[in-house]
């Protein structure tokens, strides 16, 4: 592995956000390919990092914050990533749904995508099934995903199911769902993917876009 | 004559003094007077503000003299009694009860042992075993009915569990409409709106959203609780390091501050109605994100309630007998016990979420039971060891003499059954007799009970005009949802 690959894998390791982003910067000015630095870098120490949390050796604090100094690089390295290498691996939109105010277990999960290399928009809490209809639409997004935290708002998520289906994108998109009262059952009967935490939502994730 | 003498007829436990107490108190004020909370209801920013407090589109900056006002008129005692009066809450101080926890969208199946989803007949069953356990004080849903409609499923469970258990009853309420509805059914049993007012027999889980939210729905419920007399709640499910700070005394005081704002909501639509203080905080687990329900974290959190609540002079809210176990094993055997017994220690008198298993999110009617015999064990260690003329038993001792025995003694006989606890469920037999019992664990033992329990009772406690006059106002209210046209999914 190239010399500045290491040093960068080794800087996200240790959540040096700083590190990262000079580093970064002087790997351009040695004139090493962006995408050479997503590859030997940056997804490289991301990847021991998600390593590292399955074996309880790093915990979710610390894996945002190796998430936060993956995209200080990934900022860096983006406009001049040309094309296929600047597609990424897509866009997610997030919301918990209408009626429900809940969002942190959302939120968790957002910030462990854009970890994972996705770009994610989150239109927040009490998200009509319109709002991610038309947000789908316009973001041209692989993947939607839901929360619902009660289990009379949990019957919003089949209603954006057939919003998604009505508007012609339902198999265009894969569709995801979590909360604390939502089962496989649930989730299989309505369509959509289920994950019971946020390390497993990357991995369902992950195997929608591959 | 004997001078200065002090007994200690149980535990002191203390966790914090009264200055830390204190310091908690002003963080909770100065959080509230300076970020305050977001209202999502117009007639609670309007009781607000007529009091004095500072409000700017939706957020309502409270000052300290409105809480401690608050603080000042809420009860320092308050009941709730079962349909059989002689089962009443008398919560204050020190003064503790257990009971279960509400609205589990999983349950454990009694027979087949196997994790499904909750159905009106575990809430019917629910009420039969509860009412079998005498150390479970009060009774909740337990379990939230998927096969009933969800936007009316606390009339079908507050029905349901009063079937077959006359305790009194703790609940949560989907909407301010169904929480009249609940009223207008505790008020068929209790003879009418001001008997239920003085006596009410149910009270309610209301709650702000963490950090610093107050939904409109939750807001009105409190509002209708303060307004008709039913004991409520305003308990933060707040999650240290998720939706509060990750320093245990930071998310205590957030916690707090969330509660205070909806004491003075409460206190101000109707001074004097029954509050009870509570912050149920958990951490979130750094690894699965989930929300523990047994942490030593979590449960040093709801010793400071206890003593908050003393502080105060206001009942508190208390959470035991959970465990994030799947199933009934050691684990859930070790958490059941290490959280009821802390909540005795801490004193948090409505010490709800008995029989939770899977982190709030599987019922288990073995684990009522289970509960049920901690809490024997609990409620015999509190009684603590008598020490007078008569339980030192001197003369008995030099009559029986060397080498005699004591339990042929009039003594013995009339003391063993106050002195010493005996265990329901609990295995004491050696392993030969044990064996030839069965070698049942503890879990098996349990379950099989349960299952005597719920095949033998069949009699319902409530009379036929109360489930008729229920039926009624159950009736009515799908009738209302059903002109309202929204479609049940």
């Amino acid at each position: 592995m190239s010399l500045f690959g290491n040093e960068i894998k080794e800087a996200i390791i240790s959540l040096d956000i700083a590190s990262v982003g000079q580093l970064t910067n002087k790997a351009l000015a040695d004139g090493v390919k962006p995408k050479q630095i997503l590859d030997d870098g940056l997804l490289i120490g991301m990847a021991v990092v998600g390593e590292r949390f399955k074996r309880s050796e790093m915990f979710v604090p610390e894996v945002l914050m190796a998430a936060k100094a993956m995209t200080e690089g990934l900022n860096i390295i983006k406009p001049l990533l040309a094309g296929e290498d600047a597609k990424g691996k897509g866009t997610v939109v997030l919301g918990t749904v209408k009626g429900d105010l809940h969002d942190i277990g959302k939120r968790i999960v957002a910030m462990m995508f854009e970890g994972a290399g996705f770009d994610v928009i989150d239109l927040g809490y009490d998200v009509k099934p319109e709002e991610f209809v038309s947000k789908v639409k316009e973001t041209n997004a692989c993947i939607v995903g839901m929360s619902a935290m009660l289990t009379t708002t949990m019957m919003q998520m089949k209603i954006t199911v057939d919003a998604l289906k009505e508007a012609g994108l339902y198999d265009k998109v894969g569709v995801m769902v979590g909360g604390a009262p939502l089962t496989v059952e649930y989730a299989e009967g309505i369509g959509a993917k289920y994950s019971p935490d946020a390390q497993v939502a990357v991995e369902v994730a992950n195997n929608i876009v591959q | 004559m004997l001078t200065n003498q002090k007994v200690n007829s149980g535990p002191n436990f203390e966790l914090w003094s009264e200055e830390q107490l204190h310091e908690l108190h002003l963080a909770s004020l100065k959080i509230l007077e300076n970020t305050g909370v977001v209202v999502h209801d117009a007639e609670a920013l309007k009781l607000l503000k007529d009091a004095g407090a500072f409000v700017e589109e939706n957020v309502a900056k409270i000052p300290a003299h409105m809480v401690e006002d608050a603080i000042k008129s809420a009860p320092s005692r308050v009941t709730i009694t079962g349909l059989d009066e002689k089962k009443q809450l008398n919560l204050y101080r020190n003064n503790v009860y257990y009971g279960l926890g509400t609205d589990l969208p999983s349950f454990t199946d009694p027979y087949t042992g196997k994790i499904r989803e909750t159905v009106l007949d575990d809430v019917i069953n629910v009420g039969k075993v509860t009412q079998a356990c005498d150390n479970i004080d009060f009774i909740a849903s337990l379990g939230l009915a998927s096969d009933v409609d969800q936007r009316m499923v606390d009339l079908y469970h507050l029905k349901s569990v009063r079937m077959h258990c006359d305790k009194p009853n703790w609940t949560t309420a989907v909407d301010a409409d169904s929480l009249k509805a609940l009223i207008d059914m505790s008020a068929v049993s209790a003879g009418g709106y001001e008997e239920l007012r003085r006596n009410p027999t149910f009270g309610v889980y209301n709650e702000p959203i963490s950090p610093l939210v107050y939904s409109e729905e939750a807001v009105q419920k409190l509002m209708m609780c303060a307004e008709y007399g039913i004991p409520s709640t305003w308990a933060s499910g707040i999650i240290a390091g998720a939706t509060g700070p990750v320093t245990l005394a930071g998310c205590l005081a957030l916690g707090n501050a969330e509660g205070l704002g909806g004491l003075v909501i409460h206190q101000l639509k109707r001074k004097g109605s029954p509050f009870i203080l509570g912050i149920v905080m958990s951490i979130m687990d750094m690894m699965t994100t989930v929300s523990s329900y047994a942490s030593p974290e979590f449960i040093m959190a709801h010793a400071i309630v206890g003593q908050l609540g003393r502080f105060y002079d206001i009942p508190t809210y208390g959470t035991g007998g959970c465990s994030d176990s799947n199933v009934l094993d050691a684990q859930a055997g070790m958490e059941a016990a290490f959280t009821n017994f802390t909540a005795a220690l801490g004193g948090t008198n409505l010490t709800h979420d008995n029989g939770y298993l899977g982190a709030g999110l599987i019922g288990s009617l073995s684990m009522i039971m289970l509960d049920d015999e901690v809490n024997g064990y609990i409620k015999r260690f509190m009684r603590s060891v008598e020490i007078n003329s008569d339980t030192l038993a001197l003369d008995l001792i030099h009559e029986v003499g060397h080498g005699g025995e004591f339990v042929s003694k009039t003594h013995t006989f009339q003391n063993f059954r106050k002195e010493l606890y005996m265990p329901k469920h609990a295995n004491r037999k050696q392993y030969q007799s044990w064996r030839m019992d069965g070698s049942k664990p503890i879990d098996k033992v349990i379950d099989e009970r349960v299952i005597e329990i719920i095949e033998s009772v069949k009699e319902p406690l409530l009379s036929a005009h109360e489930i008729q006059m229920y039926d009624e106002i159950i009736g009515e209210r799908e009738a209302k949802i059903k002109v309202e046209g929204l479609s049940y999914v």
